[in-house]
């Protein structure tokens, strides 16, 4: 499909044309973000992995999957196409940094999720109350510096405390985020990069 | 602790001219607080500055000069208290760390390039390294580093996220920016290396993290490298040695780097590269700096996890010479300074050639 294509090159404005003519030629929302979209973000994926893409080409990728969504997402609203699930996102108290964040939402939805973004400098309470206001299937937490990554802990802790741990699947990520501190927070997924929390967050739901 | 400062041994090491009598010890920056309770009070001048690294073990003082230091007024300004997120949010920044702008900096387009006030080498109070020289004892030099030098000097100005759109929607724009930034920055490199106090040149400029590059090496070679190798060029008629600081995973670049004419990497995160796989295949090419881990071992760790740490890299990496040991980026304020203390004494006490662990 030209929409597969033409959001790997990052063009913007290409893909939402393409996307409307996909619609205007009879294909349904669903079709078209499956076979397009998610596709194309697969694909992409799959290559910022092999270090064939890098950040600014997933970034334009993005912003084109973006412009994509902005005309398929009241459709399948519509339609009453569920997203594969929720994810909920946000990077921990005292950190100001969502670049990592951004990107691993706008692949998440490329992936079929419905993503909810809490920002930046998110505080444990702030991240309980969400879980318990929207229910997602996933929680992703983000951190850049050594010193804020300790605010993951606290964040699982404060979940068990409300007693809403058993409710989600938290996964953490940034640049001083390994797999052995995600184990010994209690974390049930660690991923390194955006494609791989996609591929991660699939395994915690046995979604294909 | 108790060790002359001799700048022969940072040189031999970094030259890979064979092992010199100990391993030497190497940090690019070391936090104000830490210095502070390492010296016994505050580190408030040039005088103390130099006083700290002797005390602490350093064969050399690292003086920051160049476009970053220079525009760290300009990043404060915008950071601090006037941070806002891209929904305009006012946030309150509560400390005085600066954060760097990912989305959009202060030079997004060719007019607001023109109209930028550029600083000239003139500008940049070079004089630092002689005063700083001055006050030196005998057998230490001055490194002069040139922090965050082209790649995050011009992402930093235009924001990350303006930078990465820009690549490919105002490539023109990006050339600008590497030639300017790129131009002011060899100049003051240049500058550095007619210095008689400076003994080596430190380059820092991130363009890795943890799981790869952050831009294509295909990018990076035709807006970076050429300035790279010009810089290698000037240092080595200088008979000067050149680090290279970048955080993150750069395997796919070390031929280039190596091209370019430097001598040794820094700070070889844990996380990101296997140092001894480096000894093995680029040992021999470069002298490898630093990996004492941060994540856990200086920043959560005791001081027996930490010398252990320690002896282990000694004992597998410095056989030979062309290693000198630190951190694996710098020393933050949230590194224990107890351990921060067990590295440099265990390097003290363990680090002499020929390595007996």
């Amino acid at each position: 499909m030209q929409v597969r294509e033409q959001l790997y090159s990052g063009d913007a404005e290409s893909v939402a044309l393409l996307v409307q003519q996909a619609l205007d030629a009879g294909l349904s929302p669903a079709e078209v973000l499956d076979n397009g979209l998610i596709a194309g973000m697969t694909k992409v994926g799959e290559d910022f992995r092999d270090d064939i893409l890098f950040i600014p080409e997933v970034l334009r990728i993005a912003r084109a999957m973006h412009a994509g969504m902005g005309i398929l997402r009241p459709l399948l609203v519509s339609s009453g196409v569920k997203p594969v699930g929720k994810f909920m996102i946000g990077t921990v108290k005292g950190d100001m940094h969502d670049i990592g964040k951004n990107l691993v939402g706008m692949v998440m939805e490329g992936a079929g999720f419905e993503v909810i973004d809490l920002g930046m400098d998110t505080p444990a309470v702030k991240f309980v109350e969400a879980v318990d206001r929207h229910k997602p299937e996933l929680l992703g937490l983000s951190a850049l510096l050594t010193s804020t990554m300790m605010e993951m802990r606290e964040v699982i802790e404060a979940l068990e405390n409300a007693g809403l741990r058993n409710s989600v699947k938290v996964m953490v990520g940034g640049a001083p985020v390994t797999e052995k501190y995600a184990q010994g927070i209690g974390a049930d997924g660690y991923a390194g990069n955006a494609p791989l929390a996609a591929d991660k967050a699939k395994e915690l739901l046995g979604l294909p | 602790m108790n060790s002359q400062p001799d700048f022969g041994r940072v040189r031999t090491a970094l030259l890979l001219e064979g092992e010199p009598d100990r391993v030497p010890l190497a940090e690019v920056n070391v936090d104000n607080s830490i210095k502070a309770a390492v010296l016994g009070r505050p580190v408030a001048d040039l005088r103390s500055e130099v006083e700290f690294w002797v005390a602490a073990g350093y064969d050399y003082v690292p003086i920051h000069v160049g476009l970053g230091a220079f525009l760290e007024g300009l990043y404060e300004d915008r950071a601090l208290g006037r941070f806002t997120t891209s929904k305009q949010q006012r946030l309150d920044v509560e400390e005085d760390r600066v954060w760097a702008e990912e989305k959009t900096g202060v030079i997004t387009s060719q007019e607001e390039f023109e109209a930028f006030q550029w600083p000239s080498v003139d500008d940049m109070e070079l004089s630092v390294l002689e005063d700083v020289g001055g006050y030196l004892p005998p057998g230490a030099k001055v490194i002069g580093v040139l922090v965050s030098a082209i790649f995050t000097q011009v992402w930093r100005l235009m924001g990350f996220e303006t930078f990465c759109f820009s690549l490919a929607d105002k490539p023109e724009l990006v050339e600008s920016m590497f030639e300017k930034v790129g131009m002011i920055q060899y100049q003051v490199l240049k500058a550095m290396t007619r210095s008689r106090a400076v003994g080596a040149v430190w380059i820092t400029d991130d363009i890795a993290y943890t799981e790869g590059m952050m831009i294509s090496p295909r990018e990076l070679r035709h807006y970076l490298f050429p300035w790279f190798e010009r810089m290698g060029q000037a240092v080595r008629e200088a008979d000067l040695p050149l680090i290279y600081h970048s955080d993150g995973r750069l395997y796919p670049v070390l031929d280039d780097l190596i091209a370019c004419g430097f001598n040794a990497i820094h700070p070889i995160e844990p996380k990101a590269m296997d140092i001894e796989d480096l000894k093995e295949t680029v040992g021999h090419k470069l002298c490898l700096i630093g990996n004492i881990d941060l994540s856990y071992t200086l920043t959560r760790g005791t001081p027996q996890e930490v010398e252990e740490e320690v002896k282990l890299r000694l004992k597998t990496i410095a056989p030979g010479g062309g290693y000198c040991l630190g951190s694996s980026n710098s020393i933050p304020d949230y590194v224990r300074v107890e351990n921060y203390s067990a590295m440099r004494e265990a390097v003290l006490r363990h680090g002499g050639y020929p390595i007996d662990i």
